[in-house]
């Protein structure tokens, strides 16, 4: 998992060819990658750097996460209620996001859903 | 009072990769719903892949338009401005070009009709928003790959199966080159002619002595049911082959030929005779009547046999036999009654109004509800009259059997 310390990166999915939806897009103390961290699945998305950006992040493995459990699990669970919040915001955003899209392919191809 | 938020266009923001000297890059860009929509420059498939043919109103005076996709075999009724947009459709011209030419052409702002025949175009696979065939390129490029190479089959099965249907449309092409054709030539119009005369003379002669010849059922009269009704179901068969040889003559495809269960239960033969509306009128009147007209001819044969047989079973299956195709003949050809028969297509194409019915129905449904303008126009004349007929011809039809029934007892 990574946290942004500094500059902003661009959260992508591809589209087709050369052309990808813009997702999302994370300043300092924002995060990305904790699929990984928690299901060990392959990455869902595409991050980089907004061009132009001067870009610094932070690192947190497996490893490290379960010593912080270790060692102090009273911040290990404010960690995860923190993480939770972000996780409820992006589903928010997620929803917002299917209904933006689907209105823009209702003006965009003109379909008269009203009239049927 | 309440503010009201003035809707804005829906965006997307999509972010586009780039190769150049430096390396890879990309730019974010945002694209607005309407400037992707008037941009949108929609190319109609290949010349060689559509039909177009022109179908006058003789009611409203109307010029229209069938579209054939040659390839689904699926057809589309075009307006006059939508056979115009359809024609702007280059693949060079957009939909703001479109709008454009259209109220420049026709002095209107309608724009709806442009979106509504789009999305009309692409259900019958018309029209090419992004081009197919380069689909087909890139899975030809990739033929070694294997998902490329499944794709590229599929869609060669796909054609195939449109190729079934030709294999019908070769049977009928033998057929009438081995004496179909021979229905369609003016000794047989004359022939058919005759027997009909010589028909209504025998039924007639028959009709007298009805007690007597119905009497030769007596003996077995599940017999003659049964053999009467697989007799007249093979004769339902005769009747669209005759409809497929007369698309053959006109140089048209039969698109597909079989017997079904109509609504399920009532078993009876059938043939897809679409094409025929891509060639005139004169061929599509005769394509509807030639196929009623073999139960005319087969009526007026089992009269004459009736007639010239001893008093017994075989006067009585002959009579029975011809009675049922002239009934059929009867109904296949009578286009006032709601249901839609060989004479219900030759009157809608006569007067060139190909959704009669439904039409009718809809406005006489909308005037007894009191939600329909008094009658005005000719068209709302004629749909006045076809429902009004069709009442007429179906209280008729009860009262005819209602007789028949109290006379026969």
């Amino acid at each position: 998992m990574f946290l942004v310390r500094r500059g902003s990166i661009v959260v992508s999915k591809a589209v087709t060819g050369p052309v990808e939806q813009v997702l999302a897009r994370m300043g300092p103390g924002e995060f990305f990658g904790e699929m990984s961290l928690f299901a060990r699945a392959p990455r869902s998305a595409t991050i980089q750097a907004d061009p132009g950006a001067d870009v610094a992040l932070l690192v947190l493995d497996r490893g490290h996460l379960e010593a912080l459990i270790e060692a102090n699990p009273r911040a290990a669970v404010s960690f995860f209620q923190a993480l939770v919040q972000v996780f409820i915001e992006r589903l928010r955003t997620s929803s917002n996001l299917v209904a933006e899209v689907t209105r823009w392919g209702l003006e965009a191809t003109g379909l008269d859903v009203e009239g049927r | 009072m309440t503010e009201k938020t003035i809707p804005h266009r829906a965006k997307l923001e999509l972010l586009v990769r780039k190769t150049d000297g430096d390396g890879e890059s990309f730019e974010v860009k945002e694209v607005r719903s309407a400037v992707a929509f008037v941009q949108l420059r929609p190319q109609r498939v290949e010349p060689e892949a559509y039909e177009l043919a022109g179908v006058a109103s003789r009611v409203s005076g109307q010029q229209n338009f069938i579209l054939k996709n040659r390839l689904t075999e699926r057809y589309l009724l075009l307006s006059e401005p939508e056979k115009f947009l359809w024609e702007q459709m280059d693949g060079r011209t957009s939909l703001q070009d479109l709008a454009t030419t259209y109220v420049l052409r026709y002095g209107e702002f309608d724009f709806e009709i442009i979106p509504a025949l789009i999305r009309k175009l692409q259900r019958a696979q018309l029209l090419v928003l992004v081009p197919v065939s380069r689909l087909r390129k890139v899975l030809a490029r990739n033929r070694t790959r294997r998902i490329a190479k499944m794709l590229e089959s599929a869609l060669l099965v796909l054609e195939r199966i449109n190729i079934s249907s030709r294999r019908v449309d070769g049977f009928f092409r033998g057929l009438y080159r081995w004496g179909g054709f021979l229905l369609f030539t003016p000794m047989a119009a004359i022939l058919c002619g005759l027997l009909a005369v010589a028909g209504i003379v025998a039924g007639g002669r028959l009709w007298h002595e009805a007690g007597e010849v119905a009497a030769g059922l007596g003996a077995h009269p599940v017999l003659a049911i049964l053999s009467v009704k697989v007799l007249f179901l093979l004769t339902v068969g005769a009747h669209q082959l005759v409809h497929g040889l007369a698309l053959s003559h006109y140089g048209r495809r039969v698109r597909e030929f079989g017997f079904t269960f109509l609504h399920g239960f009532v078993p009876t033969f059938y043939v897809d005779v679409t094409d025929v509306f891509m060639t005139s009128r004169r061929a599509r009147v005769v394509t509807a009547i030639s196929g009623a007209l073999v139960h005319l001819v087969l009526g007026s044969l089992w009269f004459l046999v009736a007639l010239q047989s001893a008093p017994g079973f075989l006067q009585a299956f002959a009579a029975a036999s011809g009675l049922i195709q002239w009934q059929a003949f009867v109904i296949a050809s009578y286009p006032f009654c709601f249901i839609e028969m060989d004479g219900y297509h030759v009157l809608v194409d006569v007067l060139g109004v190909p959704t009669l019915k439904s039409d009718a129905m809809g406005y006489v449904g909308l005037l007894l509800r009191g939600r329909a303008s008094k009658p005005d126009t000719r068209e709302e004349w004629l749909w006045i009259a076809y429902v009004g007929l069709s009442v007429l011809s179906i209280i008729g039809f009860i009262a005819f059997n209602v007789w028949l029934i109290a006379h026969a007892t």
